[in-house]
């Protein structure tokens, strides 16, 4: 995984409140959009692929639940 | 970076793997959702159309979950629901997720897991009071009850889960063989995937369970189930529910043999949900028995009479016996 990418998720998952806020949004290129913003208000930088990445990620993992 | 539990307190064990000899969870954030649908798998499925969840999952060793047992215990579940499948397990679990005080864990992929693992038992009855544990976490004020429904297979690990919980009492929820057979043909549950639940043909492979008919494997499997139940019968924790007793004796004989109490208005509550059809809540349950029986082949009839029949009786004569 992206590096600046996976110190942005360390950062969520300390923070309820960005959690609460980013699950909020159901549309995803909306989410995808918030992401990158919020990512470099915090000074990381990284685009798109590596959220979708993240996000086809879960969808695998979902799906693997039963393996 | 360190895992510190309080970043775990609004996430739930979304699955356990294994990974090169060691066992992994993956966590999902819940956020504000209560487990009010009729199975974990549904209340995942919502939460896992949300592109955070998708984006942002823990990943922590399955050990973590023992740090959350001993640092922060959850509600102590008042009871647990076992079955055949197809009985009323589902109008019994919905009954009680209709109050915001109760949580209710139904048919959970990463118990299942647990239970199933190549793992000794000792380590599986650690891990599954761990699991259990992180499920049962209080989230709402409100909350002050924990139920556990299992997959219909678990009742086949009925003595290990007892021993794991030695003071919790469970209900075993069993109904007339051919509607549970003609339930199950009319949309096969998965213990009905031929070789996916192992304990249930333990003697036989794969090919050998293929030799059966699609009618002989599903009661041959209910058979198992309800002997399994049947084989625990002596045990203080226990309690025998006929689907016919439903919704009725919910209250007089379920929440007593559980010890939970609900006021007027949250059995007022209870009651609609008793009236909808618990697999598809907005839609009004309509009874089927009759009609499922009618539908039944004379094959079904004919096997559910040899194979099932008899476990059945005795399910019933112990029933009305302690009653």
């Amino acid at each position: 995984m992206d590096e600046e990418f996976e110190k942005f998720r360390q950062i969520v998952f300390r923070d309820l409140e960005l959690q609460n806020t980013l699950q909020s949004i159901s549309e995803h290129d909306v989410f995808v959009s918030r992401v990158i913003e919020l990512g470099n208000e915090f000074g990381l930088k990284f685009g798109e692929s590596e959220v979708l990445q993240a996000m086809n990620d879960g969808r695998r993992v979902f799906i693997e639940r039963w393996i | 970076m360190d895992l510190r539990i309080e970043d775990f307190r609004d996430w739930a064990p979304l699955r356990i793997y294994e990974q090169s000899g060691s066992f992994f969870v993956d966590w999902v954030f819940l956020g504000k959702k209560r487990f009010t649908e009729p199975f974990f798998e549904d209340t995942l499925h919502i939460l896992m159309r949300k592109p955070f969840n998708l984006a942002f999952r823990h990943q922590t060793p399955i050990e973590f979950l023992g740090e959350i047992f001993n640092e922060s215990p959850g509600l102590q579940p008042k009871g647990f629901i076992f079955h055949i499948s197809r009985c009323g397990s589902t109008l019994v679990s919905q009954m009680f997720a209709s109050l915001e005080k109760n949580i209710v864990i139904s048919e959970a992929t990463v118990i299942d897991k647990v239970i199933r693992a190549a793992v000794s038992d000792e380590r599986k009855k650690v891990w599954l009071r761990w699991v259990v544990n992180a499920l049962a976490q209080k989230r709402f004020e409100r909350e002050e009850n924990f139920f556990v429904k299992f997959d219909s297979w678990s009742v086949l690990d009925l003595h290990l889960i007892e021993s794991a919980y030695p003071k919790i009492p469970w209900i075993f929820l069993y109904r007339d063989p051919v509607e549970v057979i003609v339930s199950n043909l009319r949309q096969p549950g998965a213990q009905m995937i031929p070789g996916t639940i192992e304990k249930i043909f333990p003697e036989l492979n794969l090919f050998e369970i293929l030799q059966f008919s699609t009618e002989e494997r599903f009661a041959r499997t209910i058979a198992a189930f309800a002997e399994s139940g049947l084989a625990n019968k002596e045990s203080n924790l226990g309690k025998f529910i006929n689907y016919d007793q439903l919704p009725e004796i919910f209250s007089s004989e379920i929440c007593a043999h559980f010890n939970v109490h609900f006021d007027e208005d949250e059995a007022a509550a209870i009651g609609r949900t008793a009236r909808s059809n618990a697999k598809s809540p907005g839609e009004t349950f309509v009874p089927d028995g009759k009609e499922k029986r009618k539908e039944a082949s004379e094959k079904v009839l004919s096997l559910a009479e040899d194979l099932v029949l008899p476990l059945y009786e005795k399910l019933e004569n112990y029933r009305l016996l302690v009653q």
